[in-house]
């Protein structure tokens, strides 16, 4: 292949790739906020009866009784914060995508801040929910937050002794 | 002793690794060359697969349990939480459907498992960037979001929804990853084709 055939396919490459980047950090930035909008409308014109919605089948599990409505209240708050610093990260993570910024330093705390923000959720959720009541709640845990903070910080980490082993060689005379 | 302190005692050891190579790096004891590198990815690795190993058995025992009617821990008979106000003693206890759908995840869980055994391990040889490798990561992508819709259908049938779309957004962010990792493994090869 000489130089010419691997420039542009290496271009078309990266293209696709910023272009995806692109497509999902408007998404998170535009689409999620009219969603939540969007939600928030529908829950309101239900509330005033101006339409109907289905009821669900069961109240929520956070709204049973055997869970303290205090408990219930702190969830819902630490899940908006670690759903905000997820948010804000994400965002940052598909800009630098969006620029070609792919392997670097930047990207790599982006994904290990990931990882660490799934791995807190999973920390808050055993400590509100299987603390106070531990013989059923902590069995309905999600443990595919642990499971994934673990992999996500793993992935990072690879990347980015990959990162240093192939500056490192380049270094090398 | 029930299964609690278990998760507990890993996540303390997990941390006391993870702490204790966080004070070598910022200590500078830390070798920096290209081949001390590779060999504290292989040592992570193999812990890793030590774990992931361990989580199996014990996974796998405790289904046995439930099925046979073992002890788990403290409980016997074992029990199974499938929701919140859903805890079956036997499979008996269990709808046809339910069971069936229990299973299904058992599977799931069993086969992500054995991705990711398969992952580290090639992780462990120094094979960090190869398709093999993106394709167990991104088997793990789907196995979050088939995981979610499992789910989605069991708290449905039992019209107990508790869940939180966390596990998707997760699934896409690894498959997405996968992808990317996949083009620059891609790029990297054809770099490598010039003339």
């Amino acid at each position: 292949m000489n130089t010419n055939e691997q420039f542009s396919k290496t271009n078309a490459r990266m293209n696709r790739i910023q272009k995806v980047s692109k497509c999902i950090r408007l998404f998170l930035q535009y689409g999620i906020p009219l969603l939540i909008v969007g939600t928030l409308g529908f829950g309101v014109l239900a509330a005033k009866h101006i339409i109907n919605l289905p009821e669900p089948a069961h109240p929520a599990a956070g709204s049973g009784a055997n869970v303290h409505a205090g408990t219930v209240g702190l969830w819902g708050i630490l899940t908006l914060i670690v759903y905000f610093f997820w948010y804000r990260t994400a965002l940052k993570l598909f800009g630098y995508f969006e620029k070609g910024i792919l392997f670097t330093a930047e990207t790599v705390r982006c994904i290990q801040i990931m990882g660490v923000i799934y791995f807190v959720r999973f920390l808050v959720q055993l400590i509100l929910l299987a603390v106070p009541s531990p013989d059923n709640n902590w069995r309905t845990m999600n443990l595919s937050d642990l499971f994934t903070s673990f992999l996500i910080i793993f992935i990072g980490w690879l990347i980015d002794e990959a990162r240093k082993i192939r500056e490192e060689q380049e270094l090398t005379v | 002793m029930n299964a609690n302190p278990v998760l507990l005692v890993f996540l303390a050891l997990a941390g006391i690794f993870l702490f204790r190579e966080y004070a070598r790096v910022r200590s500078g004891k830390i070798r920096r060359e290209p081949e001390f590198r590779l060999m504290r990815i292989k040592k992570a690795s193999f812990v890793f697969q030590g774990c992931i190993g361990f989580s199996v058995v014990i996974a796998i025992y405790s289904v046995l349990a439930f099925f046979c009617g073992w002890p788990f821990f403290s409980e016997s008979p074992s029990r199974m939480v499938v929701s919140h106000g859903h805890i079956y003693t036997s499979p008996a206890e269990m709808p046809g459907n339910i069971l069936a759908l229990v299973l299904v995840k058992v599977g799931l869980d069993l086969a992500a498992a054995a991705a990711l055994f398969a992952l580290f391990n090639l992780y462990r040889r120094g094979i960090l960037f190869s398709a093999r490798n993106v394709l167990y990561i991104r088997f793990q992508g789907y196995y979050l979001l088939l995981g979610y819709m499992v789910d989605y259908q069991i708290q449905s049938t039992l019209r107990d929804m508790d869940l939180s779309t966390m596990p998707v957004l997760a699934g896409l962010m690894i498959i997405f990853f996968a992808w990317i990792m996949d083009e620059g493994r891609k790029i990297q090869e054809e770099q490598a084709l010039t003339v």
